[in-house]
């Protein structure tokens, strides 16, 4: 124990000796150790850390399969489901309402709050018990209004409690309304559980059946769950469970009644179904199908960096260390073992690794949120858990361990086999060489090759998002605000047509709106949308031609105001838009794009043509085409084909919008997104914003992943580069150092400076090319890896790879330039001075 | 084996001075420096440690410069040139011959004698031949391909010695070549270093050791950075001094 705290204490010293070394080394270790940990907690917080339940362990995800593909589940099929299985003690049903419409008790007017919808049984099969009151059972999913019903209960979050209510015990048996339905606050959530999927906070549970149309509950073809979740029995496994489920899915689906034949669909053979079971412990899987791959990969990226980093203290330790061979041999005439200088310099490396884990477990304590902020791809409800725990805390300790056996271990049983040597006195007679560098060059060519794999990514990436940014999208999306809102006016029944008086009056609001909303000052031009641009929805309805009833090709559709192509930015090629006399009771018209005028009427003019949806209640009452549009992107820029397009005119056939869209001047964008809230809130109530955005964020959220991916792989990539340069500086100048009278001997006989410092930048060139070597598989795996990213290039792009290799060779010169110079200006006369 | 006296001396100082320079301190390392050598002399520069023997030959093998004085190799004045100049003519009229050999570890021996023929530029075939003679020159032919660690204290230096004769420079500059050998492998060495002379060779040999100075034509003892004596040895290696 002596020997150890000796040891230590001396390693103190060394490292307070060289500050600079230490500094370095420390803050190399700290950067690739905190990275690490920051990832992890990351990845921990979205897709490892289990639900805070009863045994999550034995919770599992009932995922149906339709030929091995992910499927959809009716409510009636998971209802005779829930009631026939006997291998699990319990399932629920969970329908995600990021946006809630609650009217509490005493507020001005409804407010949206993170809502979900779930089976009665749902917190007793999570195993919960309440903070306050009770929590939801089979009780409450009795339909309001009939038999056995107690009306609608509510479950609120033990976080909206504090914040909303400030922890009043007298919140049980208070009334809130949600969406039409008159709730009643049953009781709170216990602290701790947020809800059932990672970074989604719910303030609200309510009963699904109760807040869900019963047209919808009995559907066989509407699905809405999010999530169908289960816990096994005890004693039953997840096979037993899976085989019994998918039994009893297949019983019940060839009891289905066979869908109509004019719905076009083909029936559901039983056996093509499989009811798939996965691990629940973590919740719902929407969050890893988001956020896996793009998560995996930031921990591949930031496993690279600490691995270089790692290598590179490794590096300097080697050649530090070998100045101290001298001291070394010392201790070794005085009778060291090979064993005690182990020892010692390991104990240095271990130091340097603790301190490094230490800072670096700091900076991921710092950094973290930070990643986490990015990784919510602009989802401003999407928030993780960040805290750390256990495992976090275990992968900081390896990443810690990792780097003093790299950082520590292997420079210590090198430097003291060195020493052995040096310690026998062998005469020095030769001068310079290479000899006892091989590893360190070998070390340096591994951190050139991870180096390059990053680079390599980041240009990829770089290059996905060149492309991506010189697509045209076929409409102007700078200075254009868009209003996501929902009409929160009650509604009819699932599937009922809204009556003619109702639709006339959403007409005149939607008209009133659009009026106002274009005469705010800042406002060039204003349109309403029932789906608008880039939204995510993908609605396709089947078209018919007046003059030609079958076939029935699909298209997507969409209903917008008077000015919605002049507000997007869109360009007329023929006919007209549409205007102010395109109301109800006027000819119907429709403006579609190229694509469909192309693919539906092939050379012919598309104008005049009489075009119907392909819908109850619509396919007597076509449109006519007025207009033709120059083709556009509509959800994603990477869309490889245009899709066929119509738009009808939203006064003629008013549904409830859902976007806004303002064509503003330039720096008015603040200032009018304000008054456009405040116009709609004074002109409907019920008339809700969600959120504000830009058409260009819009835009840019569809490749938020790979920009995110774009940052850290160009981030870290540099990082990397950066430690590399820093490994091969410290080698080469080590190696100048140790080669100064070899080099003074090359100069007496007669090598110019500019020789010497070719000589030392070709040295540089040559690890480089042997790192290229080396690293280009690794390169062409991380293409591999990236190919769901990459857009309009490649994974083995051979001008990436080009340039990859280029950007590390222009580091590797710029890092051995300073040693390169140095060596060039050795004086010759070192060469006539003697050991 | 000596010119004429009458054609231009090989080796021409005048006054010639250095001066080192330290925060408080100033080194006169040479003071009043006049010599002459002629093509063909075999001259051996003899003192004791710190007289600056050391820094005479630095000068004379243009790796260090005068601080003052003059400087003719050849009939031309070398003492003001830039480094590259200083590196052309030392690669083309010098030959050093270093105490610690300073054979360079990585290259194999026919890689260390091929290595000033490099620096010149000069094409593979002729350099692998010239290297090839100088070492069957000093007896090393056999020994090519082997690196300079497989190699005797004796056979490093006579590779050295081939180093230093391959680029056929107009001067030898030996500093100590015997100081890291013992006495046998001194004594051949010293033999080669006679070999060549006779051939004629033009040599400039630091040595503190008396008995090797012998071997020389004329021996120059400098003290305190001066020259304070010259002897003419009638037959090389049976002088006294």
């Amino acid at each position: 124990m002596n020997g150890w705290a000796q040891d230590l204490r001396y390693a103190f010293r060394v490292l307070l000796k060289s500050p600079g070394f230490t500094a370095v080394a420390v803050l190399s270790l700290a950067l690739g150790i905190g990275a690490t940990t920051a990832a992890f907690s990351v990845l921990n917080a979205a897709l490892l850390r289990p639900l805070p339940v009863a045994e999550p362990r034995r919770l599992v995800l009932l995922l149906p399969e339709r030929r091995g593909e992910r499927y959809i589940l009716f409510n009636p099929i998971f209802e005779e489901l829930r009631r026939r299985q006997h291998t699990l003690s319990g399932m629920f049903a969970v329908s995600g309402a990021p946006f809630l419409k609650v009217t509490l008790a005493g507020a001005a007017g409804p407010t949206y709050l993170r809502g979900s919808l779930v089976s009665g049984s749902y917190f007793s099969v999570l195993g919960l018990a309440p903070s306050l009151g009770r929590l939801l059972s089979e009780h409450d999913d009795a339909i309001a209004g009939t038999p056995g019903s107690a009306g609608c209960a509510a479950v609120i979050s033990h976080r909206f409690w504090i914040r909303q209510f400030q922890q009043d015990p007298a919140v049980v048996g208070r009334s809130l309304r949600v969406r039409d339905a008159e709730c009643t606050i049953v009781g709170v959530a216990p602290a701790g559980f947020d809800g059932d999927q990672a970074g989604h906070s719910i303030d609200v549970w309510v009963p699904l059946r109760s807040l869900t149309d019963p047209k919808l509950l009995a559907s066989h073809g509407m699905a809405f769950f999010d999530g169908v979740m289960g816990r096994l029995r005890p004693g039953a496994t997840m096979g037993q469970a899976e085989a019994e489920l998918t039994s009893l899915y297949r019983q019940i689906q060839a009891a289905e009644p066979a869908p109509p034949p004019s719905s076009g669909a083909a029936p559901v053979r039983p056996d093509d179904l499989r009811m798939h079971l996965a691990s629940g412990a973590q919740g719902l899987h929407a969050v890893p199908r988001r956020l896996g791959e793009p998560l995996r990969i930031v921990m591949a990226i930031v496993g690279v960096v600490l691995l270089i980093a790692t290598v590179n203290v490794a590096n300097l330790m080697l050649a530090r260390g070998a100045a101290r061979i001298p001291e070394l041999a010392t201790r070794t005439a005085l009778g060291a073992g090979r064993g005690r200088l182990v020892r010692q310099l390991a104990t240095e490396g271990g130091l340097l690794a603790a301190l490094g884990g230490l800072l670096g477990v700091e900076l991921a304590y710092l950094g973290t949120p930070a990643l986490a902020s990015l990784l919510s791809l602009g989802d401003t409800t999407f928030s993780l858990d960040i805290a750390a725990d256990g495992r976090v805390f275990a992968v900081a300790i390896a990443a810690t361990t990792l780097a003093a056996l790299l950082a520590g271990i292997l420079p210590a049983v090198r430097l003291s086999g060195t020493t052995l040597q040096a310690g026998m006195g062998v005469q020095q007679r030769v001068t310079g060489g290479r000899h006892g560098q091989r590893l360190t060059r070998v070390l340096v060519a591994a951190q050139l090759s991870l180096s390059l794999l990053l680079v390599t990514s980041a240009g990829l990436l770089l290059r996905t998002m060149v492309r991506i940014s010189g697509i045209d999208p076929g409409f102007r999306p700078a200075h254009v605000l868009l209003l996501d809102v929902r009409d929160e006016a009650p509604s009819g029944s699932f599937g009922a047509v809204d009556p003619p008086e109702q639709k006339a009056r959403r007409a005149a609001l939607y008209r009133t709106i659009e009026e106002r909303l274009s005469a705010l000052p800042g406002v060039e031009s204003a349109s309403l949308s029932w789906l608008g641009l880039f939204g995510g929805s993908n609605l396709w309805l089947g078209l018919i031609d007046a003059d030609q009833p079958d076939p029935r090709p699909l298209a997507r559709v969409d209903y917008v105001s008077s000015r919605y192509f002049d507000t997007v930015g869109m360009q007329l090629l023929r006919g007209r838009g549409f205007n102010e006399s395109d109301r109800e009771g006027t000819p119907r018209v429709a403006v579609v794009n190229e694509a469909l005028a192309r693919e539906r009427f092939g050379g012919r003019d598309a104008i005049g043509r009489r075009l119907a949806l392909d819908y109850r209640g619509e396919q007597d009452r076509p449109f006519t085409v007025v207009g033709v549009m120059r083709d556009s992107k509509y959800n994603d820029l990477r869309e490889d084909q245009t899709r066929p397009m119509m738009w009808m005119a939203l006064p003629q056939a008013p549904f409830r919008i859902t976007s806004v869209a303002l064509r503003v001047a330039p720096g008015a964008s603040a200032a009018v997104a304000r008054q456009a809230q405040e116009t709609l809130a004074s002109a409907n109530a019920e008339l809700m914003v969600r959120r504000v955005t830009t058409l260009s964020a819009q835009v840019r959220g569809t490749t938020a992943r790979e920009r995110l991916l774009l940052g850290l792989a160009s981030g870290f990539g540099g990082l990397a580069l950066l430690l590399a340069a820093v490994g091969l500086y410290g080698t080469l100048a080590y190696a100048v150092t140790r080669r100064t009278r070899e080099i003074g001997v090359r100069l007496a006989l007669g090598a110019r400076p500019a020789t010497v410092l070719r000589m030392v930048l070709a040295e540089a060139w040559v690890l480089v090319a042997g790192a290229f070597v080396v690293g280009l598989p690794l390169a062409l795996g991380g293409g591999y890896a990236l190919r769901a990213f990459l857009f309009g290039v490649e994974p083995q792009d051979l001008m990436t790879l080009a340039g990859a290799g280029a950007v590390l060779a222009l580091a590797a010169t710029l890092a051995a330039y300073i040693p390169a110079r140095r060596a060039a200006a050795v004086d010759p006369m070192t060469a006539l001075r003697y050991e | 084996m000596s010119t004429s006296p009458t054609a231009p001396p090989l080796i021409r100082l005048e006054n010639l001075s250095k001066v080192f320079y330290t925060d408080e301190v100033e080194t006169h390392a040479l003071a009043g420096i006049h010599l002459e050598i002629q093509k063909g002399d075999y001259v051996a520069i003899a003192g004791p440690s710190g007289c600056g023997k050391s820094t005479l030959l630095s000068i004379l093998g243009l790796l260090d410069s005068p601080t003052d004085g003059l400087y003719q190799l050849n009939g031309n004045a070398v003492q003001d040139l830039d480094l590259a100049q200083r590196a052309r003519i030392r690669n083309r009229e010098i030959g050093f011959i270093f105490q610690s050999f300073n054979l360079i570890g990585d290259l194999t021996v026919f890689e260390n004698v091929e290595l000033p023929l490099t620096y010149r530029g000069m094409r593979s075939a002729e350099r692998r031949d010239r290297s090839q003679k100088a070492l069957e020159r000093v007896g090393m032919g056999h020994r090519a391909k082997h690196l300079p660690s497989q190699l005797s204290g004796g056979q490093q230096q006579r590779v050295a010695v081939a180093r230093a004769l391959v680029g056929e420079p107009s001067i030898l500059l030996a500093d100590e070549p015997t100081g890291n050998l013992d006495s046998r492998n001194g004594d051949a060495v010293m033999e080669l270093m006679r070999d060549l002379h006779r051939n004629g060779s033009t040599i400039c040999m630091v040595t503190h050791d008396p008995r090797f100075a012998r071997h020389a034509d004329r021996t120059i003892h400098l003290f305190d950075g001066r020259v304070v004596d010259e002897n003419v040895e009638a037959a090389a290696g049976v002088g006294v001094v």
